[in-house]
């Protein structure tokens, strides 16, 4: 019994005394130190997407936001289908209210006078006009509409003078198709 | 009797639209988003000559007045009126037309405002409403077709043109059916409200023959013997000759204040003293639904006649809508979360 207790000592002894040697022992330290590096990263990710997408692990919340999304997509689609088909129609019952007056609603409620011309309507937007220069346009229209009526009156009164015009309109009517 | 007969009434219908005395005018609401609206009214007249009392909608003295001069390139001189007011809400054009002074204060006019919010549009609905005249009248579409009812609501310058252009003959003959029809759809809408106004004036006295029911059953020999009598109707009625021919003599003389009574009521509403105008309204956003008409640009157009609110309630209403933005940025960061956590699982499993 003393013998094999001797035994196993000495035997522990030349073990003790035979150590391994240790090479490279900076590279396995870089290694380890980089591994738990690599592992600190990959926690940290793991954690923001965790936490913004962590509802994709749990079935009913994901499949209710599908279902919630599909709907959304459907609702749009189906109302703007629906506004499109109105507008479509609005534009099918056109009718044209021709040369109207209610055309005439300006935006600027402030500019007041408008002029109609051949050409088209020519607002003076920047000239607003006084109320005396108003009466003064009234009263120049006025004079103007009674010296024309003055002037067919005394056409219509002398027929020599009718006569002169229609021919010299007659004439310039025929230089015109001539041109 | 103070009675007319029913083709004078067309006539003078006829008369007011084509007046050249009174100012044509035109209303216009400019419907905000927030339900307020600026009330505009244009009135063209070839004088300077515009009685404040003849405006067709309620009018005071809040309302921004501005005078304007037009002249054609035949030196032809128009003189506009213009007036604006702001109202806040449908409340208060409802609080105008209740307390309205006007020359068309005897009809009964309301406008109506809705806001309704559809997650990526907001809808907008304007209508500006005048109740009808006859309790017991027909609607004017049981008399005329699709191509006659359109026709008939297009405003006088548009069927103008119409008949001045190169299919002229097509739509005078148009012309001359609806104007048929409609007489047609007059009496007999005017022989019905006979029958409901002399039953309410007659009350409990009103049986047997002369009951609601047993009068509205022989409706149409009413109409057909007023209308065979339209020229000399005034006369005959107040003769009693039609009044004996339909109700028989001895009625006749029986209901005689209660048949002249409702006749006259019945006039009051045919010849309703109503001033012919034209409404305008401009919604916001985008144009969606409409029963005005509407040119390319939008405009919308609807001509104000008593007939139109004869027997039914003219309702002169738009639809428009709004996006909202708001709502379509929430969505579609809501949409790329959704596809974004569908991404980002297939990866994981990957």
């Amino acid at each position: 019994m003393k013998s094999e207790s001797s035994k196993y000592e000495r035997i522990t002894d030349i073990l003790k005394k035979s150590r391994p040697v240790l090479t490279g022992s900076e590279a396995i330290e870089e290694n380890v130190m980089e591994r738990i590096r690599d592992k600190r990263k990959v926690n940290e990710n793991y954690n923001i997407l965790d936490h913004l997408f962590g509802w994709v692990y749990i079935g009913w919340v994901r499949n209710g936001l599908v279902a919630a999304s599909v709907l959304i997509i459907a609702f749009f689609a189906v109302q703007q289908s629906i506004i499109l088909q109105r507008i479509n129609n609005l534009e099918r019952q056109e009718v044209s209210t021709g040369p109207s007056f209610v055309k005439g609603v300006p935006d600027d409620f402030e500019s007041v006078f408008m002029i109609n011309t051949q050409s088209g309507k020519i607002s003076l937007k920047g000239g607003k006009l006084s109320d005396r220069q108003l009466k003064q346009l009234e009263k120049s229209i006025n004079d103007l509409q009674t010296s024309y009526s003055n002037l067919i009156k005394l056409i219509e009164d002398n027929p020599e003078l009718k006569q002169y015009l229609e021919n010299t309109l007659s004439e310039k009517n025929k230089k015109k198709i001539n041109l | 009797m103070n009675s007319k007969p029913l083709k004078v009434a067309v006539i003078m219908i006829l008369a007011l639209i084509t007046s050249c005395d009174e100012p044509e005018t035109v209303v216009t609401d400019i419907v905000h988003t927030d339900g307020s609206v600026t009330r505009r009214i244009e009135m063209k007249n070839t004088e300077n000559k515009f009685d404040v009392h003849k405006i067709q909608v309620p009018f005071d003295s809040t309302w921004i007045v501005r005078d304007s001069l037009e002249f054609d390139k035949k030196g032809d001189t128009t003189w506009v009126k213009r007036a604006e007011k702001q109202y806040r809400n449908i409340d208060e054009i409802n609080m105008s037309y209740r307390s309205d002074s006007g020359c068309n204060k005897v009809v009964s006019r309301r406008s109506e405002f809705l806001k309704r919010f559809r997650w990526f549009n907001t809808e907008y609905r304007f209508a500006e409403i005048i109740e009808k005249e006859f309790a017991h009248g027909y609607p004017v579409s049981d008399f005329l077709n699709k191509e006659e009812l359109a026709y008939f609501s297009l405003p006088k310058d548009v069927t103008n043109k119409f008949e001045k252009g190169p299919d002229s003959l097509k739509y005078k003959a148009l012309n001359d059916t609806i104007s048929s029809k409609t007489d047609k759809w007059m009496i007999k809408s005017a022989m019905a409200e006979w029958i409901g106004d002399f039953c309410t004036l007659a009350g409990d006295k009103a049986t047997g023959d002369m009951a609601f029911n047993a009068l509205k059953a022989r409706e149409d020999e009413l109409a057909k013997i007023s209308m065979e009598n339209n020229n000399h109707f005034d006369s005959l009625w107040s003769n009693g000759i039609i009044l004996k021919k339909f109700i028989g003599e001895s009625n006749a003389i029986k209901y005689k204040t209660e048949a002249d009574s409702a006749i006259n009521l019945v006039s009051k509403k045919l010849f309703v003293d109503f001033h012919n105008y034209s409404v305008r309204i401009i919604m916001p956003g985008k144009l969606i639904g409409t029963n005005g008409l509407m040119d390319s640009t939008n405009v919308l157009l609807w001509p104000v006649k008593s007939d139109y609110f004869l027997t039914q309630p003219y309702e002169m209403w738009a639809e428009s809508k709004e996006p909202n933005k708001w709502v379509w940025i929430v969505s579609g960061i809501f949409l790329l979360f959704v596809l974004a956590g569908i991404i980002f699982k297939s990866i994981k499993r990957g």
